[in-house]
């Protein structure tokens, strides 16, 4: 029984750290999408964060400088995707895809191009040091779960309360909802509709972009082939399931976390199921959280649509 | 002298002529080759150099060629299979997995017929399975998004990599060969594809594909369904108020878009590789994806985008072993083609004003 | 003479294949009610959408108080003290009343350390504002409710408000009577005519001649984009600005001539449905049409007409009652069933754009939308017969004067108006026995309104039923034979269309009974 203990005191503070990355990735999406624009190149935009930390992050030792570039390598594909969708008013679900497979042809390609095919993939020196919070870290079981990770997760423990408060309390809020409910209402209210929409995407991806270099600076310390494999997808699954509300998508964040650490722990642990069936399930979770989080009618009205003035 | 001031103006019209899909199509392909020469010239390669490797490779003698076309069916039957979901408003990104339960499914009636029954009872059997299998494997998704507003492109993606779990699986486990290699048993003679041109991998296949190229172009000229089908993808509430059974027909499509890529998944494994074994598919069901955003989900746009595809990744497999440039320059590629053709679209709505001052 | 609030000259504004506005001349003077008017499509509603900072003009110069000003945005004419209230309005439905109007107003709170000032929202003193303007005008609005709660009439005292909250100088009202009831009609001018009067301008877009006269001061006839004539309203009359508008005399009554009657075509018993919020929209509804007679639903949009035109249709679910055609029940049958098939029903939806054509097909392919004419033009039921679908389009394009390059062009190239023949001609192909015209001439200009007005009288001597449901007043009066007037989805009663009391019409449209009669009318 006391085997048991660390065991799970270790599952879970794996998957608060895991967590962090759908949360990052899924908040920034929830920006967009409240401003009525759905952003499935979310997965392009995390795989080109992780590919342009990694590369940053190995060539100068820095970390942290990962980080950053990751950020800068979304805003740019976000500013890309909100110049298509919102100027030129594209399809946004074609555009969005079109983004993901571009992301993992662009990634492969220069991936294989820098780094050669070398049977060792080359790792990090160092990844974002964990910091401990004093008093707090030291609590028996909580210390490890809560208290032990690096910054970023942190604050992505906290962000969703950030979220929330904007979102609902202030005047930034009451314009991205108006935006993401009705363009037309919102322009003639004298809200800058183009303005709002294009911040709320470029955040959404710079977000993505720093989610994505979190793969590879915090959970690993290398990349690989399709490295996020379709996390960017249960992203934008975790505003559907979490009605577009910060505090929501937390809890479902954590449910996916928790997921993908069960999974590849099951496989570890050796119960006697062949190893596909415990990897598979973060994604039969990301279809019955669907089935069950679509039918209700929440989202925001005008999601999808493209705004032209002088139409409805 | 003052010389007259040119001031370009563009000018919105009010819907695209066949000339400007021509036009924007062209000047999308002139962008994209200039954006790859500066991929290449990061790696060091003269780009012109680079093209016309990749030309000799598609097309150098009569092997590449007829590897060319051979991939060109796969890839055409991909790309239909998206063409026919897309246009009734199914976002089937899951072509991929649709392949692997096509596969599955024809590796399965291979298996179980191959040397008992003659090859025209077998072939016909695999390809009913494994269109079948392709078509459920669409349908669920399609009914999830009738039935639960699912969002399909999330439901999809996440069945492909269920699938994938699940052939290998298969693979390493009840189906396994005796002898320990993670992949089945060869088929037999009798349940595979015959080879139409001697030392190459042309097979039979490539005239499936064509039946079903003509068959998705007939459906959406000249039937009843292909207009009810259009309609609905078009405007289901005005699809439905004038008594077209929308989602009949939603899910009716997506099962033959299933079904293509069931059809895909089959020949590839009896016509090309002649067993089973995981990843076999190098990503062919999101290169449909973008061979049918690409050619504008025309059917004749569609076999033109597949073709320069499988010429794309031939070349360059050829290019590789010449001057070690990696493969994966063809999604660098296709990556940019898809972006800047998708961007494109757009210029079909404006015109060109020059004016002088 | 003093400035005008607003002097736009030369405004041109130019879309793909039109010219809405052709060097428009137009003045804003204080104190007095400025009309503009004109037919529908005119372009009336796009010179104040260039002065609200919705469009960018082509050419063109506007002065606000002698200033020089451009418009970017209605941010910019909202700083100036311009607000618009469009026929549509732009209500966030989801929202209250408050965030409504807190969405327009620059905010300046405490903030957080002096930054952000604008941010945090005190939604209470917004609230507390709200009710007392709403005292003050006398403009009933509950501000805390959903706009989505709201009626009509109570969503366009909202959006006054929202106007008056921000001490509005122009206040620009496009078509603010299509949804009231006489009554509110009269207290809107009411309103109007004093708010007028304390030094704020007020422009009045309209296509209504009695409303001009009635209320305006000073009236611009707008033309195809072009102003024909401005004056004052003491100095011309109904007559005169008719043949100014359209370039000839109006015929305001269409003759209405012979029917042929036939039995009952449509009955509804004891309908009852819900709207798409769930509320109850039909209250058991009792009606019937014979053939060759017009039935006309009088009243304001929003109390039932909508959903009861789509149950009919078999759009809409009815949670009691039934539908008969003749003498087969079709209640809750799906659309373009047997039954609607054997009795040949025609429908023109009210969202027109949305639902009766598909704005991305062709007009061919327009020609055979329905289930029932796609089997009638194939051969084997399996392909279509292209040529007889191409003599079928021409047809109708022709017979109906459908202004196009050819049947190849794509439906979104129409305007309204051909939009709107090219669907009453492809459902009178059908050779309908009923017909439901929703709204059937709204946006279109005199000339095709006459057009469709007299073909759907011309119904009347083939013995087909038609459901008239239109906004426009004056259409019910003037086609119905007999009309049943509609209150929050019960009939109030049933006129006679020859002999009709206005202001009777008009208080049972507000849902007043004069005396206890039956809801079913004398048949």
């Amino acid at each position: 029984m006391t085997d048991l203990a660390p065991l799970i005191v270790g599952l879970l503070a794996a998957t608060v750290r895991i967590a962090a990355i759908y949360i990052i990735a899924s908040l920034g999406e929830l920006l967009a999408e409240r401003s009525g624009v759905i952003n499935l190149g979310t997965e392009g935009m995390m795989i080109l964060g992780a590919f342009a930390s990694f590369l940053v992050a190995y060539t100068t030792s820095q970390p942290l400088l990962g980080i950053f570039a990751g950020a800068i390598v979304g805003a740019i594909a976000g500013l890309l995707f909100a110049f298509l969708t919102i100027r030129l008013r594209s399809d946004q679900v074609i555009t969005g895809i079109a983004f993901s497979l571009a992301g993992l042809g662009l990634t492969t390609f220069y991936f294989r191009l820098i780094f050669g095919t070398g049977t060792s993939p080359p790792h990090l020196s160092a990844t974002i040091p964990i910091v401990e919070i004093p008093i707090l870290g030291q609590i028996p079981f909580l210390g490890q779960i809560l208290f032990q990770h690096d910054p970023f997760v942190y604050i992505a423990l906290l962000l969703p309360v950030v979220f929330a408060f904007i979102l609902f309390r202030t005047s930034y809020g009451l314009k991205i909802r108006a935006t993401g409910e009705d363009p037309s209402a919102a322009d003639a209210a004298g809200v800058n509709v183009f303005r709002i929409r294009y911040l709320c995407v470029m955040l959404g991806a710079l977000m993505a972009g720093i989610a994505g270099a979190m793969i590879t600076t915090v959970q690993f310390n290398m990349f690989l082939y399709n490295v996020t494999a379709g996390r960017g997808y249960t992203a934008v699954a975790l505003c559907i399931l979490g009605s577009w509300r910060p505090n929501r998508i937390l809890l479902g964040a954590l449910l996916f976390g928790g997921a993908e650490v069960l999974g590849l722990r099951l496989q570890a642990i050796g119960f006697d199921i062949p190893y596909q069936f415990p990897l598979m399930l973060p994604y039969v979770l990301t279809i019955v959280a669907l089935l069950v989080a679509s039918r209700k009618i929440a989202g925001p009205a005008a999601l999808g649509k493209n705004y032209r003035r002088g139409e409805h | 002298m003052r010389l007259p001031r040119i001031r370009i103006k563009f000018e919105e019209r009010a819907f695209p002529t066949f000339q400007t899909t021509l036009l924007t199509s062209f000047v999308a392909l002139l962008i994209v080759l200039g954006v790859c020469s500066v991929f290449l010239v990061n790696t060091g390669v003269n780009p012109f150099i680079a093209y016309y490797l990749i030309v000799r490779g598609a097309f150098g003698n009569v092997m590449t060629f007829a590897e060319t076309i051979s991939l060109t069916g796969t890839l055409l039957l991909s790309g239909l299979a998206v063409t026919v979901a897309f246009r009734v408003g199914f976002f089937n990104i899951g072509v991929e997995g649709q392949l692997i339960t096509g596969a599955i499914a024809a590796t399965g009636v291979g298996l179980a017929l191959g040397g008992v029954m003659p090859i025209f009872v077998n072939i016909p059997l695999i390809i009913l399975a494994s269109f079948v299998a392709g078509g459920l494997t669409s349908f669920v998704p399609g009914a999830f998004k009738v039935k639960f507003r699912a969002n399909e492109v999330l439901t999809t993606l996440m069945l492909n990599a269920i699938l994938a779990l699940v052939l290998s699986w298969l693979c390493h486990g009840p189906w396994r060969e005796p002898g320990g290699w993670p992949e089945t048993v060869a088929l037999d003679a009798s349940a595979t594809l015959p080879v139409l041109m001697a030392r190459t991998r042309l097979h039979a296949g490539i005239f499936i594909a064509i039946a079903a190229l003509i068959a998705v172009y007939i459906l959406f000229k000249k039937t009843t369904l292909g207009y009810k089908i259009r309609a609905v993808g078009a405007n289901p509430d005005a699809a439905y108020s004038h008594g077209i059974k929308r989602t009949e027909i939603f899910l009716t499509a997506a099962f033959l878009s299933g079904g293509l890529g069931g059809l895909m998944g089959a020949i590839e494994i009896t016509g090309v590789q002649h067993y089973l074994f995981p990843n076999f598919s190098l990503g062919y069901g999101y290169i449909g994806v973008m061979i049918a955003l690409i050619g504008r989900l025309n059917p004749v746009g569609v076999v033109i985008a597949a073709f320069s595809f499988a010429a794309l990744i031939n070349g360059s497999q050829v290019m590789q072993t010449t001057t070690g440039i990696p493969f994966e320059l063809t999604n660098a590629i296709q990556a940019v083609t898809l972006i800047i053709f998708t961007s494109a679209e757009i210029l079909n709505f404006y015109k060109i004003r020059v004016i002088r001052k | 003479m003093a400035l005008p609030a607003v002097r736009m000259t030369g405004i041109t504004k130019r879309f793909p294949g039109v010219v809405a506005n052709d060097h428009i001349d137009f003045d804003v003077w204080r104190n007095k009610i400025n009309v503009l008017v004109g037919e529908n499509a005119a372009g009336k509603t796009t010179l104040m959408n260039v002065l609200f900072g919705l469009y960018k003009p082509d050419e063109g110069e506007i002065l606000i108080n002698g200033k020089k000003s451009t418009l970017r945005s209605p941010r910019d004419a909202i700083n100036l003290k311009i607000c618009m209230i469009h026929q549509h309005f732009k209500l966030i439905p989801a929202f209250t009343v408050t965030e409504n109007v807190a969405l327009v107003s620059v905010l300046s709170g405490k903030g957080i350390f002096g930054l952000f000032k604008d941010a945090l929202m005190d939604l209470n003193a917004i609230e507390k504002r709200i009710a007392s303007l709403s005292e003050e005008y006398g403009l009933k609005v509950d501000p805390k409710a959903k706009i989505e709660q709201l009626s009509v009439g109570e969503q366009q005292r909202v959006e006054i408000i929202k106007a008056i909250y921000q001490d509005v100088e122009v206040l620009i009202m496009d078509e603010p009577t299509a949804v009231l009831t006489p009554q509110e009609v009269v207290d809107l001018f009411r309103f109007l005519k004093a708010f007028g009067k304390e030094g704020r301008a007020i422009v009045f877009i309209t296509h209504k001649l009695d409303e001009v006269m009635s209320i305006g001061d000073i009236v611009t006839v707008i033309k195809a984009g072009r102003v024909v004539a401005t004056k004052t309203t003491t100095e011309t009359d109904k007559n005169e600005l008719a043949r100014l508008m359209v370039g000839r005399d109006v015929i305001f009554r269409p003759a209405k001539g012979d029917s042929s009657l036939v039995g009952n075509i449509l009955r509804v018993e004891n309908l009852e449905a819900l709207n798409d919020r769930g509320i109850k929209a039909l209250k058991s509804v009792t009606l019937s049409i014979r053939g060759g007679e017009i039935l006309g639903i009088a009243g304001v949009s929003g109390n039932g007409q909508k959903e009861l035109a789509e149950v009919i249709m078999g759009l809409r679910k009815a949670t009691k009652g039934n539908v008969f055609l003749e003498d087969d029940n079709v209640t809750n049958c799906p659309p373009f069933d047997r039954g609607r098939i054997k009795h040949s029903v025609g429908y023109i939806p009210e969202d027109r754009l949305s639902r009766g054509l598909i704005l991305d097909f062709s007009i061919r392919d327009n020609a055979i939308l329905g289930s029932d004419l796609l089997t009638s033009f194939t051969k084997n039921r399996i392909l279509l017969d292209y040529k007889n679908i191409s003599k079928h389009a021409k047809n109708l394009v022709s017979s109906f004067d459908v202004k196009t390059t050819g049947i190849e062009a794509i439906a979104r190239t129409l305007s309204g108006g051909n939009l709107q023949k090219l669907i009453l001609a492809r459902e009178l192909s059908r050779k309908p026995r009923l017909l439901i015209a929703c709204d059937p001439t709204r946006g279109l200009d005199v000339g095709a309104t006459e057009f469709v007005r007299q073909k759907l009288l011309d119904l009347r001597k083939d013995g087909v039923a038609t459901l008239l449901i239109s906004e426009d007043l004056d259409e019910i009066l003037s086609m119905s034979d007999f009309i049943a007037v509609i209150f929050e989805g019960e009939i109030m009663k049933i006129l006679s269309g020859g002999t009709v009391d206005i202001e009777e019409m008009g208080l049972l449209m507000a849902g007043v009974r004069k005396n206890s009669e039956s809801s079913e009318g004398s048949r």
